[in-house]
């Protein structure tokens, strides 16, 4: 070993031989035992942090499922509130819009001035709203006992998302007779209808309706009118809008 | 029992394993953190932590073998971390130091070190390390004191082992520059 090695060898000893004399303050026990505590206690506060987040975990679920709960009611007391007032606003509307003691008159009136023009014939009429009038004979009848029931068909005709007035078309014609004619509306091209109402025995009318838009768009349903109000008939597409047919029917005195 | 076995033990929530791990190195991490630093108070705080970082992590040490480099790893990342966050507290008198150094050069006694005492030593090793810059000094007390690996220090450090090797050798010049009229 030569003298250069000697020196380094020297100097890493004197190196180590200080390092070793290195103690802390207090003693190595005292250190020791710092550390254990230091460990004991993060242990401790892992336990306590763990505890802590199941609680707030749960917490955080019940209260997510607190505000679905009442999310869900909320929306189902809107939905039913909503639901009420429309129908209720329905019912009303419906109410106010059905034929009356006048209209069937003036019904009556117009249907009797037809008949002057088409005699004993199974003949028909339709009045829209906007005044415009269709009369016509129907082909068809079932039986003879039938022309001595006179049926007022009202339909009330509405679009979808517009904000328009519904329109009213008033048909008077025999019971089990079936009329074609056209519904004039405002903004999209004429429906052509066929409709059948028939008054049964037990006072009800059943209402038959078959309704065309063009030649690919049609609908048609089988209802009865309970109560003399206004039920869903059809619901067609025509010019790329929606159109509802609701109606109701009333039984006109013997003419 | 090797370190393997007692990782393995630790790594499986056996406190005493890990009791044992730590009575084997924590003598070492805190001289380690004290030669670097000169601070009781730091190399304290510091041994503490980094045995607490690694009974937190114990489970993420692959290699149980490894488990001196990883622990320094350790120690040498809160060392560092601390250096740039205070200025830490000095608890030798260095000021006294340079002096004393000086003194000792200039008695004409051709070997100074046989004649002081251990905490003379100590004062002028410190005082010499503290001289060194950052790299140098974790490797010299890395490889040189605490007998780890170049591999493993170059591990500790994040550098190559040629550029442990070349630290180790520039420390070994600087020492025996500064200690050379004192041996």
């Amino acid at each position: 070993m030569n003298t250069k090695d000697e020196n380094r060898d020297a100097i890493e000893e004197i190196f180590k031989n200080v390092h070793e004399e290195i103690k802390p303050i207090d003693s190595w026990e005292a250190l020791r035992a710092r550390i254990d505590s230091r460990i004991d206690n993060k242990k401790l506060h892992s336990i306590s942090c763990a505890q802590s987040i199941v609680f707030w975990r749960r917490l955080a679920f019940g209260m997510a499922a607190c505000f679905l709960i009442m999310a869900g009611i909320l929306v189902y007391l809107l939905g039913t509130h909503y639901g009420v007032r429309k129908y209720q606003r329905t019912q009303l509307v419906a109410s106010n819009k059905l034929l009356n003691k006048v209209d069937l008159n003036r019904l009556s009136f117009a249907f009797s001035q037809v008949r002057q023009l088409f005699g004993q014939q199974s003949q028909w009429i339709m009045i829209g709203s906007g005044n415009s009038t269709q009369m016509s004979v129907a082909g068809e009848m079932s039986s003879e006992a039938e022309d001595r029931k006179l049926l007022a068909v009202r339909l009330a005709v509405n679009l979808d998302s517009y904000l328009l007035p519904q329109q009213y078309f008033d048909v008077v014609m025999f019971s089990n007779q079936q009329a074609s004619f056209q519904l004039p509306l405002a903004n999209i091209s004429a429906i052509d209808i066929s409709l059948k109402p028939v008054l049964r025995n037990d006072g009800i009318i059943e209402i038959e309706i078959i309704a065309r838009s063009g030649i690919s768009s049609e609908a048609k349903s089988v209802s009865s009118v309970v109560d003399n109000s206004f039920v869903s008939l059809v619901r067609i597409r025509a010019n790329g809008k929606w159109v509802n047919i609701d109606g109701t029917g009333q039984s006109m005195p013997e003419i | 029992m090797d370190d393997i076995l007692l990782v393995g033990a630790s790594q499986a929530g056996d406190r005493i394993a890990f009791g044992s791990l730590t009575d084997r190195y924590y003598k070492s991490i805190y001289r380690f953190v004290f030669r670097y630093t000169g601070s009781h108070h730091d190399a304290d705080e510091i041994c503490q932590e980094t045995f607490l970082r690694a009974f937190v992590n114990i489970r993420k040490l692959r290699d149980g073998d490894c488990f001196k480099a990883w622990i320094f790893m350790i120690a040498t990342n809160l060392l560092r971390k601390r250096v740039k966050m205070f200025t830490h507290e000095k608890t030798l008198d260095l000021e006294n130091q340079d002096s004393f150094v000086a003194k000792l050069a200039e008695d004409g006694n051709t070997e100074p070190f046989k004649t002081i005492s251990a905490k003379e030593k100590a004062m002028i090793i410190h005082e010499q390390l503290q001289q060194m810059p950052e790299r140098m000094r974790l490797v010299t007390i890395l490889v040189l004191v605490e007998g780890l690996s170049q591999k493993d220090t170059a591990e500790i450090l994040k550098c190559s082992e040629s550029s442990v090797s070349r630290y180790l050798d520039m420390a070994r010049k600087w020492l025996k520059g500064k200690l050379r009229n004192l041996i």
